[in-house]
C-alpha cells in the first residue's frame, strides 16, 4: 500500500511518516506544492493524506484538484486546520473522501486510512477479521465465531476503532475524540467512554469472544491477543 | 455642563457685578451731581433773598411755588449759634397730592429787627426724574448690549465648533477592530486641525499595535500548532512502549492530557482571533432546529451520565449566519449547559423566531455574570473548562449581530441568544 503525504512541516511529517511506516505502509512525503503536484500526477498512490496549506505557489486544494482531472478515483483524505471549514468543503467538493483537522492523533489517521482503504477495494471481499470476530464495514454487522453480535452504533465505532488499532494503547481521550468528533474539544471529562468499552467487553465475552479489550493502568485501552 | 453654557455662565459671573457696580457708582454720581447744583441755586437764593431784605426789610412775596417755597418762623433767641443748613425733605404736591422730594436750606436772618429762621426749599423731583431716566436708559443698553454678547457667543461658538462636534461623531464610530485608519475631516482652525491630526495619528497607532497583538495571537497560535501535534503525537508513541511501568505510563498519560489541553487552548484563542479578524463573513441561510437537534443528540452520552432532565420546545427557525459559526455557538452553549449542570439537573432549551434559550440548572458562579465572558473568567473551579467558551460565544454574537444575555437567577443559569438584536 503506497500512500502520499503531503505536509510541509517536517517534524509532523516525520512523525506520521513513521507512524505510517510502522503500520506497514510505503510512505512517500512532499513538503511543498511542486513536488506534491508532480509526484501526485506522475505515480499512482492509493492514498494521498494532503495538508491545505503548502509553501510553494499552490494549496493543498490545487494538487487535489488537478489530481482528481487525472485519477477521479484517487483516495484522498484532507488535513486542514480546524477552522479553515471553507478549504474542508471545497475539498470534498472536488471529490476528496475524508477530513481530518490539525491537530489529530495517529491512530485516527490510521482508522481514517484504513476505512477508506476498504472502501476503495470494495472489489473482493473486505470484511475485518480478528480471530473469532468478524465485522462486515458495508453492512455494519458484527458476528463472532460466526454468529451475528447486536452492537450500539457507538460501541459498534469503538469495536471497529479497536480493529483499526489493535495491540495499541489508546488513551480516553483518543477514543472520545473518535466517537466525538471535533465538538470533543467542548468535554473534559470522558467517563462515558468507560461504560461503552464496558459493555462491548461483556457482549464479546458473552459469546465466547476472548478477553482482548483490556484496561491499561485506566489511563485508556489497549485492543489485543497477546498475553 | 456644555462648554459654551460654562463660559457665558463664567462671563455672566464677571459682567454682572461689574454692570450692577457701575449702575450704582453711577447712581451716587448723578445724585451727589443733582445735589450739589440744587445746593448752589438754593445758595443764590439765599443771596438774592438776603439782598431783597437788606432794600426792603420784609421777605419778599412772589416766592411762593409748586417747586420752591420759602418758610419763615421766629427764632428762639438763644439759638444763636444757629448755622445754616442744608437737608432733605418732602412736601406734598397739592396739585398731584403726592409726597415729593425737596432741598432745604435753613438759614438764619435778621428781619425788622427779628432773627428769623428761613429755609427755602427746593424741589428736586425732575432731576432726580431726569436721574431715574438716565439709569434706566443706561440699564436698558447694557441689557441689550449683553443679550447680544451672549447670542453672537453662541452662533460663533455653534460655528467655531462645527469641526470638533464632526470629529466628535466619527470618533465615536471609531471600533479598534476597524480595518480602515480614522480619516477625519480637515479643520480650518488650526487647533482643530492639530487634534483631530493628533487623533487620527494616535488612533492609528493603537489601532496598528491592536492589529499587531492580534495577528501575534494568530501567528502565535498557527506556529504553536505543529509542535503541540508533534508532542502529542510522540507522547501516544511512546506510550506504546511495553517496557513502561504503571508510575511512567501514568505519568505519561497525564503529560498527554497536558498537551491536549493545551492544544484545545491554542485552538480556541485561533478561532477567537479568526473570528475578530472577521475571518468568518460568509453567511447563508441556516436551520437552526437541525442543527440543536443535532448537537443535542451529540451530548447524548454526557446527558445520560449526569441523568439529566431535558426539556425542549424547537420552533422551525431559518437565520443568515455563518454556518460554523452558528455551530460552534450551538455547541458551546449546549455543552456548557450539560458540562456545569448538575447530577440529576435540568437542562431546558428553547428555539423561536425570535431567540434561542439554553436554561440549565447550577451552582452560583464565583464571579459576576457580567465578567464570564472575558477571556480566561471561570463559573466554577469544579471543572477545568478552559475560560473561554463564553468569550467565544460573546465574539460570535458581536461578530454576527446576535444579542447575548446571560443571567443566573434561583441556582438556574441562561443564556439567551436573541436573534434581533
Amino acid at each position: 500500500m503506497k500512500i502520499l503525504l503531503i505536509e510541509d512541516e517536517p517534524d509532523l511529517a516525520a512523525t506520521v511518516r513513521d507512524f505510517l511506516r510502522g503500520e506497514g505502509y510505503l510512505v512517500e512525503h512532499a513538503a511543498d506544492f511542486p513536488t506534491a503536484d508532480e509526484k501526485a500526477s506522475v505515480y499512482e498512490y492509493d492514498c494521498l493524506i494532503v495538508d491545505i496549506n503548502l509553501p510553494g505557489g499552490g494549496s493543498g486544494i490545487d494538487v487535489i484538484r488537478n489530481l482528481k482531472k487525472k485519477r477521479p478515483w484517487a483516495a484522498v483524505i484532507i488535513v486542514s486546520a480546524r477552522n479553515a471549514f471553507n478549504d474542508r468543503i471545497v475539498g470534498l467538493d472536488l471529490g476528496a473522501d475524508d477530513y481530518l483537522t490539525k491537530p489529530f492523533y495517529l491512530p485516527e489517521l490510521n482508522a481514517r486510512i484504513k476505512a477508506l482503504l476498504r472502501r476503495r477495494h470494495f472489489g473482493g471481499n473486505n470484511d475485518i477479521i480478528f480471530n473469532e470476530i468478524r465485522v462486515n464495514p458495508n453492512e455494519r454487522n458484527v458476528s463472532v465465531s460466526d454468529v451475528p453480535l447486536d452492537l450500539t452504533p457507538k460501541e459498534y465505532d469503538l469495536l471497529l476503532y479497536f480493529l483499526a488499532n489493535p495491540n495499541r494503547v489508546l488513551r480516553r481521550e483518543i477514543i472520545a475524540e473518535h466517537l466525538l468528533g471535533d465538538d470533543a474539544d467542548q468535554m473534559d471529562d470522558f467517563n462515558f467512554i468507560y461504560s461503552h468499552v464496558k459493555n462491548l467487553r461483556k457482549k464479546l465475552l458473552d459469546r465466547g469472544c476472548g478477553d482482548y479489550l483490556r484496561a491499561v493502568y485506566g489511563i485508556g485501552y489497549k485492543f489485543t491477543d497477546k498475553t | 455642563m456644555k462648554l459654551l453654557r460654562q463660559t457665558q455662565r463664567m462671563f455672566l459671573r464677571v459682567v454682572l457685578p461689574v454692570f450692577a457696580t457701575a449702575g450704582v457708582v453711577m447712581y451716587f454720581v448723578m445724585y451727589l451731581a443733582i445735589m450739589h447744583e440744587t445746593d448752589e441755586k438754593l445758595a443764590e437764593t439765599r443771596v438774592a433773598i438776603e439782598d431783597f431784605v437788606r432794600a426792603h426789610d420784609t421777605l419778599p412775596a412772589f416766592f411762593q411755588r409748586i417747586d420752591a417755597r420759602l418758610e419763615a418762623r421766629p427764632m428762639p433767641s438763644d439759638l444763636t449759634d444757629f448755622r445754616e443748613k442744608f437737608s432733605d425733605t418732602t412736601l406734598l404736591n397739592p396739585l398731584e397730592n403726592e409726597e415729593e422730594p425737596f432741598r432745604r436750606l435753613c438759614f438764619p436772618l435778621k428781619i425788622r429787627g427779628q432773627w428769623t429762621q428761613l429755609s427755602i426749599l427746593q424741589s428736586t423731583v425732575e432731576q432726580e426724574e431726569l436721574a431715574m431716566l438716565v439709569i434706566a436708559l443706561l440699564a436698558l443698553s447694557f441689557g441689550l448690549l449683553f443679550g447680544a454678547i451672549l447670542w453672537v457667543n453662541r452662533a460663533v461658538s455653534r460655528k467655531v465648533w462645527q469641526p470638533f462636534y464632526e470629529t466628535l461623531e466619527i470618533m465615536r464610530g471609531f471600533r479598534l477592530t476597524n480595518q480602515e485608519p480614522l480619516r477625519l475631516a480637515p479643520a480650518a482652525a488650526q487647533e482643530f486641525q492639530e487634534l483631530n491630526t493628533t487623533l487620527e495619528t494616535l488612533t492609528e497607532q493603537v489601532r496598528k499595535d491592536f492589529q499587531a497583538v492580534k495577528k501575534f495571537t494568530e501567528n502565535a497560535s498557527h506556529e504553536l500548532q505543529t509542535p503541540l501535534a508533534v508532542i502529542q503525537n510522540k507522547l501516544e508513541m511512546l506510550l506504546q512502549d511495553e517496557t513502561l511501568n504503571e508510575t511512567q505510563a501514568r505519568q505519561l498519560a497525564i503529560v498527554a492530557q497536558s498537551a491536549r489541553r493545551m492544544a484545545r487552548l491554542n485552538q480556541s484563542l485561533l478561532l477567537l482571533s479568526k473570528i475578530e479578524n472577521n475571518q468568518f463573513s460568509e453567511r447563508k441561510k441556516l436551520e437552526l432546529k437541525p442543527l440543536v437537534e443535532k448537537k443535542l443528540a451529540w451530548l447524548e452520552d454526557f446527558i445520560a451520565e449526569k441523568q439529566l432532565v431535558v426539556h425542549t420546545d424547537l420552533r422551525d427557525k431559518t437565520l443568515e449566519i455563518n454556518s460554523f459559526l452558528a455551530e460552534t455557538l450551538v455547541s458551546n452553549l449546549l455543552a456548557n449547559a450539560v458540562k456545569h449542570n448538575l447530577v440529576g439537573g435540568s437542562l431546558r432549551i428553547l428555539l423561536d423566531e425570535k431567540k434561542f434559550v439554553v436554561e440549565n440548572s447550577a451552582t452560583p458562579p464565583n464571579a459576576p455574570v457580567g465578567e464570564l465572558t472575558v477571556r480566561f473568567a471561570r463559573g466554577s473551579q469544579q471543572t477545568e473548562g478552559l475560560g473561554l467558551g463564553l468569550s467565544i460565544v460573546a465574539e460570535i454574537c458581536t461578530q454576527q449581530g446576535l444579542g447575548l444575555n446571560l443571567t443566573f437567577e434561583k441556582n438556574l443559569w441562561t443564556a439567551r441568544i436573541e436573534f434581533q438584536k
